[in-house]
């Protein structure tokens, strides 16, 4: 019996796996995420030239198959810079949203299952937090934290965590009063057992779509505190502060910004694919 | 009949529901006593309070709103409401376990039914997974269903065979009580007998005591040694099914009947009962059904208490029309 048992039970995770890779959008963003990823990862041997390497004689180069797509204004192999860069833009878009979603799915889920009191003691405090614009929160903990990228990391994470607790409590709340909670309830099972068990996986669809998103967001946001200073420090590349060194050059120089910009727009809009796929995914009654 | 019989004894249970300041009155004065491996069927309208009372015994009244303001309610002799919160949950699934109305909702709808079944008796039995697992699968195949489908989702089943999950995750625990908020309500005549047969014969086989609840007095017929008709959250006749069906004392209880469909006879019309359910926030002085029934008096305006025991144990909430015969 339980050899057969073995045999038919297949793991949520491979179901969901299996149904994810019909979807060819998905299926795209993820290759996409995965190529970026892979070519970061292997930077020193993908990348022809090193990140700060600077060649003065051959400054704003146009694309050439030396330098595939062109030079900065220190001579620096932009291809090269990218593909570093993408360490640096994945690293904070993806710490950072990971940082926010997980404190803000516990604020979220506790104030959603709990409601009552609770849910109003921890909203009203993510009112007050969130009435203070989230840049400037940002630029106010890079600033005291100082510049750099972990910093930066921290300082977006932080800001952006009422956004998830929103989302997940709005989410939670309508499943809380689904029948089968009520059951789990009558099972005499744990509250966090029903929380972890039940209510999140329910209620985290709308969180995934956020999370993918929001790596974009926080791309940019990086992007925004290099650009004043507080984020990735230079020499080091990343999207964003590349793209704001060459806005001054770019009515020359177009390919200065254009190419980060491609950078930046593909690895979001990958994330956005994927993102909708997986939570087509994690339903199986969007399935058809 | 001894004490040691009786599994279920509530003696005057009053619940409240507290919403916008106003009071609403869902059980007032609920007394009955279920025994051992008999079933119970809890007969009304909706909103009459029936579910109300089957959540207070498993104590999953969501407070606030709502409020048990006094009563007892006795299991194996043990007060329910005086327990503390980590002795219920030794009876909540264990003892007592409870059939939901709606199969749709009343299942995980990302959790593989197998699962959700091996989780209730993991909670309660220490047992390996892999062991939780084959009783979950004997359970479905209990309940009818193929233990190939042990991996299959909620969405892939009908909505019998959800209700035969759902029996079957109740029944996992082996419970002593067995609280049932109308389980067939939501199924199609054809699947209602199969699922109510089943029940029966789990019933008999585990030595199962069940509180039905239903609208329904077909399923009471059919499944109940003993039945309770509850009107604005008062049992207003209580008996054997034998004695309520063939004497019914209560003028609502004779609505009731009065308003099914008589095979032997060819009316062409249903006699309805006037009117509607009081409105709970405002119950009326005096007996709640006064304003509908056909034989009130002034006499039915005064407080008093109207049960009356017409014999062998068959009680009625009425004592204008039990007078007269």
């Amino acid at each position: 019996m339980t050899v057969n048992r073995r045999k038919r039970h297949k793991s949520q995770l491979k179901e969901i796996l299996g149904r994810l890779s019909r979807n060819r959008l998905a299926m795209a963003g993820l290759i996409i995420i995965l190529l970026i990823g892979i070519l970061s990862l292997l930077a020193p041997i993908v990348a022809p030239y090193n990140f700060a390497e600077q060649n003065l004689k051959a400054t704003y180069a146009a694309p050439s198959k030396a330098h595939l797509l062109g030079t900065d204004k220190l001579g620096r192999d932009i291809f090269s810079r990218l593909i570093y860069g993408a360490r640096q833009s994945l690293k904070i878009g993806i710490l950072s949203v990971g940082l926010a979603s997980t404190l803000g799915t516990i604020f979220g889920s506790i104030a959603g299952y709990y409601g009552g009191k609770m849910d109003n003691i921890l909203m009203r405090i993510l009112d007050i937090y969130q009435s203070i614009p989230g840049m400037l929160l940002s630029i106010a903990l890079a600033a005291s934290l100082g510049p750099g990228i972990n910093n930066a990391i921290l300082a977006i994470g932080i800001s952006t965590i009422p956004a998830y607790a929103r989302i997940i409590r709005a989410s939670i709340m309508t499943v809380r009063e689904k029948e089968f909670i009520e059951a789990a309830i009558a099972i005499n099972a744990s509250d966090y057992h029903i929380i972890t068990k039940h209510v999140l996986p329910n209620s985290i669809s709308p969180l995934i779509v956020e999370i993918t998103m929001n790596i974009g967001n926080s791309i940019l946001a990086a992007a925004t505190l290099s650009f004043i200073g507080l984020g990735a420090q230079p020499p080091s590349p990343e999207w964003g502060a590349m793209l704001v060194e060459g806005r001054n050059y770019m009515r020359d120089y177009g390919y200065l910004v254009i190419y980060p910009g491609i950078c930046i727009m593909t690895s979001v809009l990958s994330f956005n694919m994927l993102g909708d796929g997986l939570r087509d995914a994690l339903d199986p009654r969007l399935k058809n | 009949m001894s004490i040691n019989n009786t599994l279920l004894e509530i003696n005057n249970l009053v619940v409240e529901y507290v919403a916008d300041r106003k009071v609403i009155k869902a059980v007032n004065n609920v007394s009955f006593t279920l025994n051992k491996g008999e079933t119970l069927g809890l007969v009304g309208e909706t909103g009459a309070g029936k579910t109300t009372i089957a959540k207070a015994i498993m104590r999953i009244l969501p407070d606030p709103p709502a409020k048990i303001k006094s009563g007892e309610i006795l299991f194996e002799g043990k007060d329910i409401m005086k327990m503390s919160e980590h002795k219920i949950r030794d009876i909540r699934g264990n003892s007592i376990s409870m059939i939901f109305q709606d199969p749709m909702t009343a299942l995980n709808p990302i959790m593989t039914i197998g699962k959700q079944i091996a989780e209730t008796i993991g909670l309660h039995e220490k047992l390996s997974r892999a062991e939780a697992e084959i009783k979950a699968i004997k359970m479905l195949e209990k309940v009818g269903i193929p233990g190939e489908r042990f991996s299959e989702y909620p969405h892939q089943f009908s909505g019998g065979m959800k209700q035969r999950v759902v029996i079957a995750m109740a029944l996992a625990c082996e419970p002593d009580l067995l609280l049932a908020d109308e389980p067939t309500t939501a199924l199609d005549v054809t699947i209602q007998a199969q699922v109510l047969e089943m029940m029966d014969k789990l019933k008999k086989e585990l030595n199962t005591s069940v509180l039905m609840i239903t609208h329904d007095l077909g399923v009471v017929a059919g499944t109940c040694d003993k039945v309770a008709i509850v009107y604005s959250g008062e049992i207003v006749e209580y008996g054997t099914t034998a004695q309520v069906f063939d004497y019914p004392g209560h003028p609502y209880t004779k609505g009731l009947f009065n308003s099914l469909p008589r095979l032997t006879s060819n009316e062409k019309r249903l006699k309805p009962i006037k009117g509607m359910m009081p409105d709970p926030t405002h119950l009326p002085v005096g007996c709640k059904f006064r304003d509908r029934c056909p034989h009130a008096i002034d006499e039915c305006r005064e407080e008093r208490d109207r049960n009356v025991n017409i014999g062998n144990e068959h009680f009625v909430k009425c004592d204008i029309m039990t007078k007269e015969v």
